[in-house]
């Protein structure tokens, strides 16, 4: 049965399920009935595809994870590093 | 050394592409939700369906920019762990647990009523469609809380104490870091200068509907609203400037006489509304650090100070540590020069405890780091080579500065005049003049808040921690020719999904113009 026009959530006669229910036809027409919003989505998408498989697999490791040996010690690696820039090292 | 010049300048640029990128949505995201919350609120209040329409109309803006804004932001912590991992360490403690806070905060709150608001107009009551779009505003808002402390954290780092074993800064203070003056101020400089910046746009988009003579009706209603929020925000964005300013003559004396171009301080010092930066001030004591300057008497100390009368330093007083009290006497305290004498006292000491930790030696730890608390104030002093590294571009910061206040003063007018009309001459808002106005304010009100951020980011250098962490220690020891290939990455990336974004953008503005916006059933 499709939701009355106007119903809130959480009415006394309404059980959970048919709450739940409501809960997912209103994602699910939503979704069905997108106009601008699938081209959004395609962007989003494709955003999430570019910074995540692309940029942050290939260009984006963490340097400080990478500097420091197998079971090594992540702090003393940064001390090192920071220790560097000291004026005088 | 060259090489890391080449990779903090690069690391530099493409940390403010994505941030400056990022900014170009979140500000609206903000301000138009609270616009379409108030227009929503006229409509359930009057029952009038053009404010259903209108509000609709509005939505779908919103909707297209919150997306185009999704994930611009995650490039930024990407950057934090490779181009910028010794920062990242360094303050992970104070980062995790507000960015964690936000992100669960945020996508939980916004996922359920953005939802809300676009898929439940007629899956539920007016009631709680309203509640729930007022929701999304207040999440979207609350959403911007949590980065803005982080940023402000590292503009005035509190509620934390160094542990050199972890090497980072561990909270011991979570209220000191999320209610500081700083943080507070900023929070609400940034958000209410969305409402401005979304005031101008609605304002902006509806005189091009009055000047393409569309949907006049649904423009000159769209202008009151538009018009009061961005005309409250810019003023609350005005006086929360002034708190700001406060802070940063507390907190950041330097970059307050970097935004005034304030070589040498003086009592009742004045404020420059127009000038040019010379940069040869801050070699020859000879010459004046603003030519053809027209300035407000008194009005840097009662910025800085709350009173005229008052002494302001300029770069060259902070660097030798002077001022001059209210009796008139010049008193000395603490030079840049001793300060870099404590930073490398620090410094020495996180060597001696970096030692005494290889070799398990608990009682030199425990001394040497008493000797690192004793000086940790002034620890990014100690990598500066000379005083006069801790000076940021000046001129950068000058212009910025004016930039954002000559272009704050501008759309004051604009709110004002578009007001007066859309209540007294509504008639006179088609004139293609006004209209044109409105449109033009658009970019400026992007730039006005774009530059804001230039003056926070660009005045702090050489910090980015400030007086713990300068630029040169927080990067990473990588190629600058990786950056290179990023940053031109990503800025190839962001054209294009902006040229994308934009031009949806305004296909769907051109669309519903062309339709009656005030029938709810159209949209």
């Amino acid at each position: 049965m499709p939701p009355r026009a106007g119903a809130p959530f959480g009415k006394p006669k309404s059980s959970t399920m048919s709450t739940l229910r409501k809960i997912v036809s209103l994602y699910t027409d939503g979704f069905r009935s997108m106009t601008v919003g699938r081209q959004l989505w395609v962007l989003i998408i494709v955003k999430l595809i570019l910074f995540f498989g692309l940029m942050k697999l290939f260009f984006f490791p963490d340097v400080v994870e990478q500097k420091t040996p197998d079971g090594g010690d992540e702090s003393a690696t940064v001390r090192t590093e920071v220790l560097k820039r000291a004026i005088g090292n | 050394m060259n090489e890391l010049i080449g990779t903090i300048d690069w690391s530099r640029a493409q940390f403010a592409l994505t941030a400056m990128y990022h900014w170009l949505f979140v500000p609206l995201t903000i301000g138009l939700a609270l616009i379409v919350a108030v227009m929503e609120s006229i409509y359930v209040r009057t029952g009038n369906a053009a404010w259903k329409g209108i509000t609709k109309f509005w939505m779908t803006l919103f909707g297209i920019n919150f997306a185009m804004g999704i994930a611009t932001g995650l490039i930024l912590e990407f950057e934090f762990g490779t181009n910028w991992s010794n920062y990242s360490w360094f303050v992970g403690d104070i980062f995790g647990a507000p960015l964690a806070i936000e992100g669960l905060f945020a996508f939980f709150m916004e996922a359920t009523f953005v939802a809300v608001m676009f898929f439940g107009w007629k899956k539920v009551g007016k009631g709680f469609h309203l509640t729930a779009t007022w929701l999304t505003a207040l999440g979207v808002t609350l959403s911007a809380l949590w980065i803005l402390v982080a940023n402000a954290w590292m503009q005035s780092p509190v509620g934390m104490k160094f542990d050199p074993a972890q090497m980072r800064n561990v909270m011991d203070n979570f209220w000191a870091v999320a209610l500081s003056p700083v943080a507070i101020n900023k929070f609400f400089h940034a958000v209410l200068s969305g409402w401005c910046l979304a005031g101008v746009f609605v304002v902006g988009i509806s005189c091009w509907l009055l000047w393409r003579k569309r949907n006049a009706d649904a423009a000159r209603r769209s202008i009151k609203v538009g018009g009061w929020v961005g005309l409250i925000g810019l003023l609350m964005t005005l006086m929360t400037g002034h708190g700001s300013a406060v802070e940063v003559a507390r907190v950041q004396p330097m970059k307050l006489a970097a935004m005034e171009g304030l070589v040498n301080g003086s009592v009742n010092q004045s404020l420059v509304a127009v000038g040019f930066w010379n940069e040869k001030a801050l070699t020859d004591p000879n010459e004046p650090g603003v030519k053809a300057e027209i300035a407000i008497p008194g009005g840097l100390s009662f910025l800085a100070n709350g009173k005229f009368g008052t002494f302001v330093p300029g770069i060259n007083d902070l660097i030798e540590g002077r001022t001059i009290t209210a009796e008139g006497d010049t008193v000395y305290g603490t030079s840049y020069a001793e300060r870099i004498e404590r930073g490398r006292a620090a410094q020495q000491a996180l060597r001696d405890y970096d030692a005494a930790h290889s070799i398990g030696d608990t009682v030199a730890m425990a001394e040497a780091n008493a000797r690192i608390q004793e000086n940790y104030a002034d620890f990014g002093y100690g990598f500066l080579e000379s005083p006069q590294q801790a000076i940021p571009p000046v001129g950068m910061t000058f212009y910025a500065f004016r930039i954002m206040v000559g272009l704050g003063c501008f759309l004051l007018l604009i709110f004002v005049v578009a007001l007066w009309l859309a209540y007294r001459k509504p008639g006179a808002l088609d004139n293609k003049w006004v209209c044109l106005l409105g449109i033009i304010s658009i970019p400026a009100v992007w730039i006005c808040s774009q530059a804001g951020w230039v003056v926070a980011e660009v005045g702090r250098q050489p910090w980015v921690v400030q007086d713990k962490m300068p630029t040169n220690v927080a990067i990473s020891d990588i190629s600058a020719g990786s950056v290179q290939i990023t940053f031109w990455l990503f800025a190839i990336i962001f054209t294009v999904l902006l040229v994308a974004e934009i031009s949806i953008m305004l296909r769907q503005i051109s669309r519903r113009s062309k339709q009656d916006i005030q029938n709810p059933d159209l949209h």
